[in-house]
């Protein structure tokens, strides 16, 4: 087993915002993490990370428990995370952003980024706060890759961005997940991009699971489209 | 022509000092996000260290002050400073002060309140013209503007530059990229304090050394900080040069009670009208070309 949630309770503070959650993937799982606004996901993707804090419940990779509030931790066994304002280190450039990342890799066989993404290679010199906002995104989910990880969890893949670019996003992280066994979770608001990327899926509601199973299945069923929508 | 040669030397040597101070100052602001008002007291630990160690050589004596001011900057950051980072900024700013307190006083007991001297270790005098200007001088603002060089190179173009760089950007996504806040805390306080703690000492052998003599360098150096770009490196250096410019071409002409009023009353209106600061072209330039 990769990597493995078991009861997480999780919040900022004295604010409990997600609990009892348990979860497992194996190498080369995609989880797709869907839910309404405010129902917990980016707390309960900061909580697994250790940039929020975890009340209760175990995380583990290959079995070995993980203390909390620790990315660091998570970073040496090879978990990376992408969060939803991209987190791009705005002064340094495009290559250095990448070149952290290098110097940061778990693995030894990370992708080629700049061939997942040619417009990056044209902006190599270009500090990462003056790119648009499609062009920080593909570095973050460049910088990601370029640590040769063994699971990315990537919060709001497509928020704010024109089709387009989420289209080339969702294209490089199929390539990826699908060739190298990466395990992928992935928060989007838009829950058929991320079924499409995504083997799997668990929804949300008020900070716990309200359903799970696979993309397929969930995807089918006429109820599970009525948990997405704000009610 | 002798007087602007004159005065050409005395900017060098003030602004290099205060280039160095600055550097180390915001170096603190970048990474920490704290205001330092000890940094000043710092420089009065240096100087005491060379009074202290006056009966070594002097080469030997400054490498050794370096290594009390990273100690200290060490002891300092794990001791006091990382049990009130998310306490706020006027807890910092309270804890900083007294920490400055602490070593004024600390040195008070320690060596008396009287004025101390060093001899420099070059006593000559160098002829440029009619101007006779001391050696000493010249060499350690050679030395600074060489280490100054050395730093901003690490900075620019190592890894480790590149970390500490990440770090002072988003210390949250450096901490997701497997980089240490807390070392690097505890790193950059402890260079930034050696480093004011060096300033110090290359100063010594030239002025009067008391305990309260780091107050008289903390304002430049400060208005030095935020005239540049939040979070620079390179940008207090230059902003050290502007300031002490600006007050070496005061002074020129004015007292310098005169000067300083005005320099400082400059420095208040240019941060009123830019509160962002100067984006120094060239430091861009090499950021974007690194």
């Amino acid at each position: 087993m990769l990597f493995a949630a078991h009861d997480i309770a999780g919040g900022y503070g004295a604010i409990h915002i997600v609990r009892n959650i348990s979860f497992e993937l194996d190498a080369g799982d995609t989880l797709a993490l869907l839910g309404r606004n405010g129902m917990g996901k980016t707390t309960l993707l900061r909580t697994l990370v250790g940039l929020a804090d975890r009340f209760a419940g175990g995380v583990a990779v290959d079995g070995k428990p993980l203390p909390p509030r620790n990315p660091r931790a998570l970073a040496r066994l090879g978990v990376t995370f992408v969060p939803d304002d991209r987190g791009v280190f705005a002064r340094l450039t495009v290559a250095e952003n990448i070149r952290l990342a290098q110097l940061a890799a778990y693995g030894e066989t990370a992708p080629d980024v700049y061939a997942l993404f040619p417009d990056l290679k044209r902006r190599m010199l270009q500090p990462a706060g003056t790119l648009s906002g499609g062009q920080q995104q593909q570095l973050a989910i460049a910088r990601a890759l370029a640590t040769a990880p063994r699971l990315l969890i990537v919060d709001e893949l497509s928020q704010g961005l024109q089709p387009s670019v989420v289209e080339d996003l969702a294209r490089a992280l199929i390539e990826v997940t699908g060739q190298s066994g990466l395990a992928l979770i992935l928060v989007d608001q838009n829950p058929k991009l991320a079924m499409r990327i995504c083997d799997k899926v668990m929804v949300m509601q008020r900070g716990e699971v309200v359903a799970s199973g696979s993309s397929a299945m969930l995807g089918s069923d006429p109820r599970f489209f009525d948990l997405l929508i704000v009610s | 022509m002798s007087s602007w040669v004159q005065i050409l030397l005395d900017f060098i040597w003030a602004s290099s000092g205060l280039a160095l101070v600055a550097f180390s100052l915001g170096l603190i602001l970048g990474e920490l996000r704290i205001v330092n008002i000890a940094q000043g007291d710092l420089m009065m630990v240096g100087a005491y260290s060379m009074y202290a160690m006056r009966g070594l050589p002097f080469l030997i004596a400054l490498p050794l002050t370096f290594v009390v001011g990273f100690v200290l900057g060490l002891v300092l950051e794990r001791g006091v400073l990382r049990w009130v980072y998310d306490k706020g900024f006027m807890t910092t700013l309270l804890a900083t002060w007294g920490v400055g307190i602490i070593l004024q006083q600390g040195v008070a007991t320690v060596f008396t309140v009287s004025q101390k001297g060093i001899d420099p270790p070059l006593k000559g005098l160098i002829e440029i013209g009619d101007v006779v200007y001391p050696e000493y001088r010249i060499a350690a603002a050679a030395g600074i503007i060489a280490l100054l060089t050395i730093l901003l190179l690490v900075l620019y173009r190592t890894a480790l530059g590149l970390r500490l760089r990440a770090s002072i950007d988003n210390v949250e996504m450096a901490a997701v990229l497997g980089i240490s806040p807390q070392r690097m805390f505890a790193m950059v306080f402890a260079l930034a304090t050696a480093l004011a703690v060096l300033a110090g000492a290359l100063i010594a052998p030239t002025i009067a050394i008391n305990p309260t003599l780091g107050l008289s360098f903390l304002a430049p150096a400060f208005f030095a900080v935020l005239i540049s770009k939040p979070g620079s490196l390179g940008g207090p250096v230059l902003g050290a040069v502007a300031v002490e410019f600006t007050f070496t071409l005061l002074q020129a002409y004015l007292n310098i009670t005169v000067a300083e009023s005005i320099l400082f009353g400059l420095l208040a209106i240019f941060i009123v009208l830019k509160p962002q600061g100067i984006t120094w072209s060239w430091i861009t330039a090499r950021e974007e070309a690194s």
